[in-house]
């Protein structure tokens, strides 16, 4: 009886001595975050292959299961007027944000050569294990040619920023989690915020005066301005305006365009500070055009 | 000594496996609300069967897994993991393990627990965390249900003779 109080005596003090060491590396790895990338980049030399392996396999049953057992036609129907209708998006949302900066340009009597988005292509093949921080793996790497800071976007919009990168592998930071911010601009009426993550599915605007004209349902896009995502991409769109009478900003709710959850294919953006430009739009209309 | 460098490599190759399933196969497969932590399992098995000041190096490794595998900090699982493991090895001669019903309870409960801890450790916004609410209860039954089924597991990675105080 005594042995065995002794040892659980031995436990606690040992417990809290790990427990302190834990609060140590999480202090030290939230003033040098990377301390926890390059962790993470060597976990990854092992576990991505593993990864890519599993989310091919499954990639391969999902495609066999929805192209040839569940219901072919509509299926396929459904997934291309889907991709059709977020190709319209995307044009839309490319030609307000060209009419809004014709008109400025033109005003000021100068014009900017727009750069296209150049990047490459990736598959989503893991999550964070927790879910409480808003991550996901992509099969592309630093031999890939990635670097932190970089923007991922989907057709439909913006899906975040690359924080990590292993050979064969990348962690992309999405804009729901809270520690993600974005530079913004709501479209309509060229109103600047700061677009913050607020769990699944949510963001928040903040930093929006009293008294700017926001509304329900407006589009917000990217500035340009944070150095990492390139101008007039889509992130979302207003879900609720609310202000406070004692305070100097409104609370602007924004739903992300992208759906996190559906999640497969995304695009890495290679140049930061690219912004929307003719060559960009003439391709989504001769996609649209040979569809 | 071979023996005891076996199971080193078999924990860790376990830690990896238990990670690949929860950040890859299972999150393919269910939605991130229902994903059982597979490795506060194996810190449960560790607190419950082994008890000792290795299965809390273990656990607090465990936790390290997970720090690395989200690429943002590193110590909050690894401190909520340790805390849990003391809590449960001091307890651990009062509760029947043999049970699966009392297994499942221990495992909704801890995973709740430890899930609270991380939100303290890692100072995330209030407003995270009861967004996250109905994740949380998902995940401590998901949890709960995959307990017993992967203590199973374990007994036969990592084979330990339960020691208990009469």
């Amino acid at each position: 009886m005594d042995n065995s109080r002794t040892g659980k005596q031995g436990i606690i003090w040992l417990g809290s001595v790990l427990f302190i060491f834990a609060l140590f590396l999480t202090a030290y790895s939230s003033k040098r975050p990377e301390v926890a990338r390059s962790g993470f980049t060597l976990l990854s030399r092992v576990v991505a292959p593993a990864q890519s392996s599993t989310s091919s396999v499954y990639s391969w049953f999902s495609d066999v299961w929805n192209g040839y057992i569940a219901l072919t036609g509509v299926v396929t129907e459904n997934h291309e007027l889907s991709k059709r209708l977020e190709l319209l998006e995307r044009q839309n949302a490319f030609l307000r944000e060209f009419e809004s900066q014709n008109k400025d340009l033109r005003a000021l009597l100068s014009m900017r050569a727009a750069e296209s988005l150049e990047g490459s292509g990736a598959v989503v093949i893991g999550y964070d294990p927790t879910s409480w921080i808003k991550t996901f793996i992509i099969n592309r790497g630093s031999a890939d040619g990635l670097v932190p800071r970089q923007a991922v976007v989907q057709a439909s919009g913006l899906v975040g920023q690359v924080i990590a990168v292993a050979p064969h592998s990348a962690q992309v930071l999405l804009i729901t989690d809270s520690s993600s911010g974005v530079d913004a601009l709501v479209q309509r009426s060229r109103t600047r915020g700061v677009v913050v993550g607020r769990g699944r599915q949510k963001c928040q605007m903040l930093y929006v005066p009293n008294g700017e004209d926001v509304h329900e349902g407006d589009v917000i896009i990217s500035s340009g301005m944070d150095g990492i995502f390139p101008k007039g991409l889509i992130i979302g769109k207003v879900s609720d305006v609310g202000t406070r009478s004692n305070g100097l900003f409104q609370d602007v709710d924004v739903r992300p365009v992208v759906d996190f959850d559906m999640l497969e294919h995304v695009f890495v953006v290679s140049r930061s500070h690219a912004s929307p430009s003719d060559s960009t739009l003439e391709d989504g209309l001769g996609e649209e055009r040979a569809q | 000594m071979i023996k005891s460098v076996r199971s080193v490599i078999a924990f860790f190759v376990l830690c990896l496996i238990l990670l690949l399933l929860q950040s890859t196969a299972l999150g393919l497969l269910l939605p991130a609300s229902l994903i059982p932590n597979l490795l506060l399992c194996l810190c449960l098995y560790l607190a419950l069967f082994e008890g000792g000041a290795i299965g809390l190096l273990g656990s607090f490794i465990a936790g390290l897994f997970l720090d690395l595998a989200s690429a943002t900090l590193l110590g909050p699982w690894a401190g909520a993991f340790v805390i849990i493991y003391c809590v449960l090895s001091v307890l651990s001669d009062r509760i029947f393990v043999e049970s699966r019903f009392a297994i499942g309870v221990i495992a909704m409960g801890s995973s709740v627990a430890v899930e609270l801890l991380f939100f303290l450790l890692s100072i995330l916004s209030a407003e995270t965390f009861f967004s996250s609410w109905l994740g949380i209860v998902g995940r401590a039954v998901a949890t709960g249900i995959v307990a017993s089924l992967m203590f199973s597991v374990f007994s036969f990675a990592l084979p330990i003779r339960r020691i208990t105080a009469i």
